[in-house]
Order: C-alpha cells, then structure tokens, then sequence
C-alpha cells in the first residue's frame, strides 16, 4: 500500500492558528487514532480533541475530505490547531509514532501536489501557476498566477490545441479522402491565423518578465542634482520601498520600489563622463549593458546643457525634470524640488503613467518552459506554411501539424510527462 | 467428441479464407466451415480491393504470404494508384475486380491446399469446456472436435436487413442470418452491441446511357498488390461518373421519413466515412450534387455497382431518385439497396492475437470485431488464422505493432479501444506513416512470417534479394555528388549553398524528372523499379524517420513492459478508482495497452509502471 503522508502547511511559529495536512490511504485511520468519537462528516469543521496516551494534546478544528473531492485526490484530514511550537512538536510526534504501524511519513517537497497530478486533479500549468501564486509578492503576479492556477490558461491552451487538432484533421483530409469529393481545403488561412494568436502571446513575454521581475527605470544626472531625494521620494510616497542596495558596479545604486503592484528598479547613476582611466572605463561598459534593460530613463538636469555632458542619449520615452525647481527654472522641461517637494506629486504621476505601456499587453505563459514551447510552436508553423506555399508532400506537411500537436501536449503535460515532471518538482516547492 | 482439426474456421468471407490459408500454410490441419461454397471469397459490397491506408493492408497480408493481394491481381480490371501526385508513404493502390474471378481466384488458391477440408453448413453452437474451446455444433446436429476456433461470421450474426420499413433477417441479401450462434456469442462475449452498414441497388449496365458520362480511365502504367506480380492479368477497362442533382435531392428529401435509417428503425452507428445518400443530402444540405462511380462488377457481367449512393430507402424510391441521375433515367434496377445491422463483439474482449481474453483457442477476427471492409477483414483473418495455430502449437504469438504494420495499428486500436463505429484503416491512424509504406511492405514484415512458417523460402529470398540490391543502391547514391553549378545547368531547383549534392540527396528533391536523374547517373536505372521507388521514399522520408525513430524506441520501452496477470489494480493507490475498475475490467497485457484504457492519464501509466517495478522486485 502507498504511504499516507503528512505535512505543517503553514509556517511553524507562533500563531493563532498552524494547519497539519494528512493525505493517502490511511489518513483517516490515523485520525480515527487520535480522536474520540466517530470521524466528522466530510467538509464538515468539527471541533476535535486530539488526544496521546489519554491525555489532550490540543482542541483543534478538523476536516476531513474524501478523495473525490480533496486536493491531492487521496483521503485527507486537516487539522486546524493552535499555532504553538510545543503544540506543532508534540503533533509531529505523536503522528510519527504511527509511522510504521499505519505507513505514515512526513511528505516531500511538492509531495501533495505531485499527487494531485497524478490523480489528474491539476496539469502542469496549474501545477507553475500555484508554484508563481505562492511566490507572488504583487498584485500583478497574483493575478498572473491565478489565471494558470484557475485553468484559464490550460483552457486557452485547449483552444489553441482543438485548433491544430483541426488543422492536422484538414491536411490528413486530404490525404485519406482524395478519392473523394471534397471540395477546397483552406488549411493555410487556419494556420497563419493561430501563428497570429500565437504571437502575440509571445509579444506578451517580455511583460510577463517585467511582471515577475519587475521594471527597469534609470535616474541620469550629475552628481548631487537630487537623485536619491527623488527615489526618497518615490519610495516614501504612494511607493514602498523594499531593498535599497549599494551597487555592484561602479556609480550605480539600486532602488527597488513597488508602484502600483508591480516591481520597479530604479537605477542611479551619475552618467558618463569621458575618461581614459581603463578602471572607470570598465564602469562606463558596466552602466551602458544595464542600460539596455531599462524601459525608459529620468533625467535630472540643472540646466540644458547638462544633457550633453552626462554622454547619454535621450529617448522619446524618456522623461526629463528640472531639479531644484525652487531655486528657479530655466529649463523647458517641469522641474521638481527634492527640498520642497515641489513638482514631486506631478512627476510621480508622469511615470506611473508611463508603467503600463511596458506590461499590460501581457500575454499568460507565465514560465520559461511555457514561453519556450510556445516559441518552438510558432517556429513548427511557420515551417508548415513555408511547405504550404512551396507545395511540399501533404504527408510532410502534416508531419509538422503531428509535431504541433505534440509540443501543445506537452504543454499541458499530457504526453511525455516523466522529464518535464522531474524538473518541476525538483525546482519548485509545491503546496505543502 | 476427438480432436478432428487443428482450427475450425466458421464463415468463407474475407476473414475466412485468410484465416483458413494461414493455417494451411504453417501446418495445421484446418475446417473452413460455410454455409455455401460457391460463396467462399465472395465480395458482398463494392467490387474494388485497396484504397487509401487499406492499399497498405493488402501490400502486407501480401508480404506475409496472404491470398488477397494475389486475387485482387488476378481478377483486377482496373488498377489505379491513388493519391499518386502524394508522396510514397500515402499513395494506396485500388483495383476494381471482376467479383467471379476473384471468388474464382481466392476458390482456387484455398482448393489447392491439401490442409484445408471444406464443410458445407451452418454452425450453431460452440463447445467451451473450463473456458477452453472444445468443438462445435453444426445444424445436423453433428458435432466436430477441434483445438481452436476462428469466428469470422461478418454481418451474419443477428443480421438484419433494412429497405424503408421491410424487414428481413439476413446477413447478406439471398442468406440467412446466424441467430443461434449469435446468442451463444453473446452468452461468451458479454460485451457485444450493433452496427449498421449500407449498399447501393445494383445496376443493368445494358440500360445506363454511357455516352452521356465521364469516364475514369485505368492507369497507363498498373500498380499491381502482389510483390510477386508486374503485370495485370486481366484486359482493363473504365468506369463511368455521373452525379445526383437537385431533383434527386428533392426526392430524397421528401421521402426521408420513409429511410430506415431516419425513421427511427435503425438507431445503431454506421460509418461517417461512408453515409449513405441520404445522410449526404440531409448533413451537407449545401452541396447541389454528389459524384457516384458505375463501376462493372466484372467484364462479362451486366451489373454495375453506382458507388456513393448506398441506401435504405423503399424499393420505389430508389427507383425514382436513381432514375433522376444523368444517365440512368431508363435504368434497371437489378438488386434494391438495403440497410444492414448486425451484432459484433467489443474488441477490447481481445488481445492482440485476437483470441478472446476469456476463452482459450477461440479467435475472431473481421467485421464481427467491428470492422468494415475486405482488407482489414482479411488482414485479422491472416493474423487470428496464425495465432489460433501458434496456440494449437503453444508457439509465442504473432503480434505487430503500430511501428511495424498497419495491420499493427488496426489490431492495437481495436483490442485497446473498441469501436463505436464500424473501424476503417486511414493512412492517418499511422503514427509512423513515413516508415509504414506500401513499398517497402516486403522489407518490413516478410521476414517474421518467415518465421512462423507463413511465407514461402521462395519469396523470403526474393526479399533478401530485393534487400542487398536496396543497401547496394543506397551506397552507390550518397557516394556519387554533384555540385550546385552541375545541377543548375540541368534546371534542378536547389538552394545555392555551395554545397556538394549527392544523388541520394536529389532523389529526395522535389519533382526531378526521371531524365535528369538519367543524365546524372544512368546506372540508376539499372535497379528495379521497386528498388528505386524504395530508395526514392526512404531518401524523401529520412530525416523524419530518423526522428520516429526515436519516439519508436520510446515507445516499444513502453510496450514492452509486461503487467504480471496477477496484478491487483485496486491495491495501487494514486490510481482514481474510476481508473482501477476499468483496468481490471480491461485487464491489458501491457503498458501499451493500459495506455489506451479510457481515461488513462500519463501519471497514472507512470504509477502503473513504477507498480510494476516493484512487483517485479519483489516477485
């Protein structure tokens, strides 16, 4: 018989409450072990004494669900007790004197999840949408998430999976019923239109990564301009600031701040100046690659022509601020004032109206597996329309429709699953 | 009762005769048991062998030494390849057959074997002692011992024929139907259900005006099924085409209630593939005429048979809507159109042998497993024939799989699947298509019948032959290269890489005229056209067999792991409950079939196989 496995679902500490998960054949045998009285009905809270050696160990909520209806797809108890240390170690303990009697053991990483895989309760999306949901530290990655974790996006999958399931059933048409009257067989048209959807799911990438990652913002002055006000500023108003950490290359300093639900990094650097000294020139090389990964630039200027003499170019995305606007402007561009707050609300505004340009066409393959299968689809159309258009055997031509298909399946994990499980289980700690 | 035969064979059709040959030439001592004689090899349908995917069939009933591929040669009048402007992997040859040679071939080839005793009767009952077979019944009540048994009764068993609302119970127009058989069937099946299949009125050719039709020529140069054969035996001829109209739509259209089909009599499935005239008229309702070939049963007979009009309309009716077609508006009708339902067996009672799973030595095999068609009828007769020897012989089965033969896919998707719907082989149910060709049939299968005594010493050599001529040329092609200047004078379109060409490599070009090739190399055409054709694909296919390759290797790891009988599917946790009743309820051989149980999941393969691991561990 497998073994029934238990697990802390919740952080050990103190807390109002610590929630234990028992799942597997035996896991209401061990309860029937440890309570009085009959099993509660399934989905039913009960209040329970946990008892050891006929002493109360803890008065705790229990739960119980029947494998149709739990999480992992095997019979499961959840007990709902006080969040003690001493309540959470005596617990342990008293499960694990049940270890061999009953075939029980503490679960592996990602354990309950792998079951609910096994049992079909979950596809692999769903399985990288709850391991992104419990790390998700913004609102926009939660909803990311949540979308993979819901099966909306196994659902938008299964479209696009009928889609070539219809495009491969058109070109084996074909085939199998030349002697037939069949009239024209428009394939073409069907695969440039899902090669259309498909991309732009893959033009959403790149916002998913900012998503998960967050965004890249540069301030560019000259020294004591009121950079790091600026950022202060950004961080202490509508924004909270999460790390602050000195560079690790030469005349930058990062700033990780959140502003509305997504990460963004502000990167300070007092620009570049021309130099022949091969250290700074290192630096130069350094500020100008983190450069490239930036979706726009602040520059904070004294006067016009410091523009020139920071030695970077401005973009038409770029923003540009008078600082110390208390002391006068005679710039062309808004000014600002770390000292007085001047302009500071206004500029606030000018960049948070900028942010969603860079993620909200986001697409919801959400993990690089995903991104990668999707990019290898749309590389396997593609070919299939060139042999369209170069009129390559049918027999060929579908061959490519067949490899389609089975890129979309292991997608969703239905085919070819033993690798791909291996990886994922592996590097993420799933629902414990 | 004694053991009077090795096999009894119950029922001459296609399946039959196949079964009962495969027998004869491995050895055993076989009974081809019939009601009619004269009917062995019959075609009670179309008077046409092959197509598309079921070209691929006959090819390897062929390589295994079978017998239809040989008739069809014989009787065919007119041959053509289908799909020839397609790739080698998915052409299919077709011949039409005139139906008396070709019974007259399949009579002739079974009568010369000295193995086979042929009885005149009808089987009713079969004997089954401790779940083995022990003899049967026929209906003078004499009863006859035997080993094994192939059922091969087609539509027969609960036959029922269908025009409009006449009813007669028969498995073929002018026979009876097998109803106490049927019974004893179902009593050891359990799990059988009903079909429906279809065929059109036949026709007087005196009475169609041929100058008003298109004609559909044979083809110049005759693709034959048999690898022993180059040449046709038979004068070829045309066949005509003519379409239904708006006005035949019409009539058919106002008669629809009175079609069995539509009038609620016939509730069972019946093929999409193959509707009949009024499924067309009622399911593409957009579509202002319908093609229908007049294909002559044979060059000395009167009868037409007007391909793609099958009903089960009453006789008046027919005669209206067919009368209503160019050509035919003074036709005579000779034979009316009917319906058919019949019982057949749930396959998935099968193994791959298709011997039932809970009777020993009783074999099925044709459209009582769900069927349709001669060929796939044929190629389970020749793969049931051998087995219920092999068994008889307690020899190891003769199984293919879906990488070797399309008789490897048909039999997989049966016995793992089922049916829902009377099964026909396409050339896309072939995972591995590219490899599965019509050319190299011989290559791939002649040799394992070799082993089970099914193919002559004479056509294995021939095959070695063909095989050491394939390497040679193969060889001599990817030696000989040609630069992109070469080739450009010579018009041949290619990317201008710079790169040396071998000639293996142009055959594998797009659309290279045989003269080019001539020009390049005349040696070439000092192979045979099979080694050439041969070559000619796998240079065409090469980079993605090489890949199927790979995923066959996967596969067959898969397949290969055997579950231990004495598995206990309920005691493998993690496995849905739903899952644990139909795999004991299935009981599969092996990981390949649990695969194809309904509802499998990879995880749960994954916990099957990991299960069995253990239990071999264990053991």
């Amino acid at each position: 018989m497998k073994d029934t496995i238990f697990a802390l679902s919740t952080v050990p500490g103190i807390s109002a409450i610590s929630v234990f998960r028992i799942s597997g054949p035996n896991a209401f045998p061990v309860l029937r072990k440890i309570i009085k009285g009959k099993i509660p009905d399934y989905r039913y809270a009960t209040l329970k004494k946990i008892f050891w050696n006929g002493e109360v160990v803890d008065k705790c909520i229990v739960i119980t669900f029947n494998r149709n209806e739990s999480y992992s797809g095997e019979n499961t108890v959840e007990i709902h007790c006080h969040g003690s240390v001493a309540v959470i170690e005596k617990l342990v303990s008293v499960l694990m004197s049940y270890g061999s009697t009953l075939k029980l053991r503490p679960a592996e990483e990602g354990e309950f999840t792998r079951q609910a895989f096994y049992n079909g309760k979950m596809d692999l999306i769903q399985i990288e949408g709850l391991s992104d949901l419990l790390k998700a530290e913004t609102e926009a990655q939660r909803k990311l998430a949540y979308q993979s974790l819901d099966g909306m996006v196994s659902k938008k999958v299964d479209q696009w999976r009928s889609e070539i399931i219809s495009i491969l059933a058109f070109l084996e048409a074909g085939i199998d019923f030349a002697d037939q009257d069949l009239g024209q067989i428009e394939v073409l048209k069907k695969v440039t239109n899902l090669i259309e959807v498909l991309k732009k799911e893959r033009d959403g990438f790149e916002d998913i990564r900012s998503i998960k990652e967050g965004l890249n913002i540069a301030i560019i002055g000259p020294p004591n301009v009121g950079k790091s006000t600026l950022i202060n500023h950004l961080s202490k108003k509508e924004v909270s600031l999460t790390s602050r950490i000195a560079g690790t290359t030469r005349d930058i300093i990062e700033s990780k701040v959140q502003i509305n639900g997504v990460f963004v990094t502000f990167l300070d650097t007092a620009g570049l100046r021309e130099t022949k000294d091969t250290i700074e020139k290192k630096g130069i090389a350094a500020i100008k690659k983190r450069l490239r990964s930036v979706i726009f630039k602040i520059f904070l200027i004294n006067k016009e022509v410091d523009l020139k003499s920071v030695g970077i170019r401005v973009d038409a995305d770029d923003l540009i601020f008078k600082a110390k606007v208390d002391r006068g402007n005679k710039t062309r561009f808004p000014g600002i004032s770390g000292k007085t707050g001047l302009g500071v609300r206004e500029a606030i505004g000018l960049i948070e109206k900028k942010l969603p340009k860079f993620y909200l066409n986001s697409g919801i393959m959400a993990t690089q597996r995903q991104q990668s299968k999707i990019n290898d689809l749309i590389d396997v159309l593609l070919g299939l329309v060139s042999d369209l258009k170069e009129d390559i055997e049918v027999e060929l031509v579908a061959e490519k429709a067949r490899d389609g298909l089975k890129l979309i399946e292991e997608l969703t994990g239905t085919i070819d699953t033993e690798e791909v499980l291996g990886i994922i289980f592996k590097s993420f700690c799933i629902g414990k | 009762m004694k053991h009077l035969f090795d096999v009894i064979v119950i029922g001459g059709g296609h399946a039959g005769s196949e079964a009962a040959y495969a027998v004869s030439r491995a050895g055993g001592n076989v009974a081809l048991i019939t009601k009619k004689k004269d009917q062995i090899g019959v075609m009670s349908c179309n008077p046409a062998i092959g197509g598309l995917g079921k070209g691929h069939l006959v090819r390897e009933i062929d390589a295994l030494g079978g017998l239809m591929g040989v008739a069809a040669d014989l009787s065919g009048i007119q041959f053509r390849l289908l799909n020839r402007s397609k790739g080698p992997a998915v052409q299919g040859p077709r011949t039409q057959s005139d139906r008396a040679l070709y019974r007259k071939a399949v009579q002739g080839i079974l009568s010369s074997e000295e193995n086979i005793k042929f009885i005149e009767s009808e089987v009713i009952d079969i004997f089954i002692q401790n779940g083995t077979v022990k003899g049967v019944e026929l209906e003078d009540g004499t009863k006859i011992g035997t080993r094994s048994v192939v059922l091969t009764t087609g539509t027969f068993l609960n036959g029922l024929i269908r025009l409009g609302e006449e009813e007669i119970t028969a498995g073929r127009e002018g026979d009876f139907s097998s109803i106490k058989l049927a019974k004893k069937i179902r009593e050891i099946a359990c799990n059988t259900g009903r079909l429906k299949t279809g065929t059109p009125a036949r026709l007087s050719s005196k009475t169609i005006n041929w100058n008003l039709l298109e004609r559909q020529q044979p083809d110049e140069k005759p693709t034959l099924f048999s690898f022993l054969h180059k040449k046709p035996f038979q004068r070829q001829i045309s066949c005509g085409i003519t379409y239904t109209n708006k006005s035949t739509h019409e009539i058919i259209r106002d008669n629809i209630e009175k079609s069995a089909i539509f009038n609620g009599s016939i509730t069972s499935n019946g093929p999409r593939y193959c509707p009949s005239i009024e499924d067309k008229v009622v399911r593409f309702s957009d579509k202002d005429e319908h093609q229908v070939f007049l294909e002559p049963e044979g060059l000395s007979d009167d009868t037409i048979y007007p391909n793609g009009i099958s009903t089960s309309l009453p006789k008046g009716v027919q005669e209206m809507y067919i009368r209503s077609i160019r050509g035919l508006e003074n036709v005579k009708i000779l034979n009316y159109g009917y319906a058919v339902e019949y019982d057949y067996v749930n396959p998935k009672s099968l193994k791959s042998s298709l011997e039932f799973k809970n009777t020993k030595g009783l074999f099925l095999a044709g459209q009582i497993n769900g069927t349709t068609g001669y060929e796939e009828a044929a190629a389970q007769g020749l793969i049931a024939g051998i087995n219920a020897y092999q068994y008889v012989t307690r020899g190891e089965p003769f199984t293919l799989d879906r990488s070797e033969a399309y008789i490897g896919v048909m039999i997989d998707d049966l016995v793992t699947r089922g049916v829902i719907e009377p099964y026909r082989m396409f050339t896309s149910r072939a995972e591995f298509r590219l490899s599965l060709r019509c050319d190299n049939a011989d290559i791939r299968l002649t040799e394992k019948g070799h082993k089970f005594n099914i193919v002559s010493d004479n056509r294995m050599r021939s095959v070695g032959n063909k095989r050491s001529s394939i390497n040679k040329l193969t060889e001599n092609t990817k030696k000989l290269t040609f630069s992109n200047k070469e080739l450009g004078e010579l018009g041949v379109k290619q990317k201008k890489d710079g790169k040396k060409r071998s000639f293996h490599d142009i055959l594998a070009l797009n659309g290279v005229a045989d003269k080019i090739l001539q020009h390049l190399w005349r040696g070439f055409f000092d192979f045979d056209l099979d080694v050439r054709e041969f070559v000619r694909a796998d240079a065409k296919y090469n980079y993605y067999i090489d890949r199927q390759r790979s995923d066959v290797d996967r596969m067959r790891k898969n397949i290969n792991i055997i579950i231990p009988k004495d598995i206990d599917y309920r005691k493998i946790d993690g496995l849905s409950s739903e899952l644990k009743l139909k795999l004991s309820k299935v009981n599969p051989q092996h990981i390949h079939e649990a695969s194809k149980v309904d509802g499998m999941t990879p995880s749960g393969l994954m916990l099957l196989i990991s299960k069995i691991n253990s239990f071999k561990k264990t053991a």
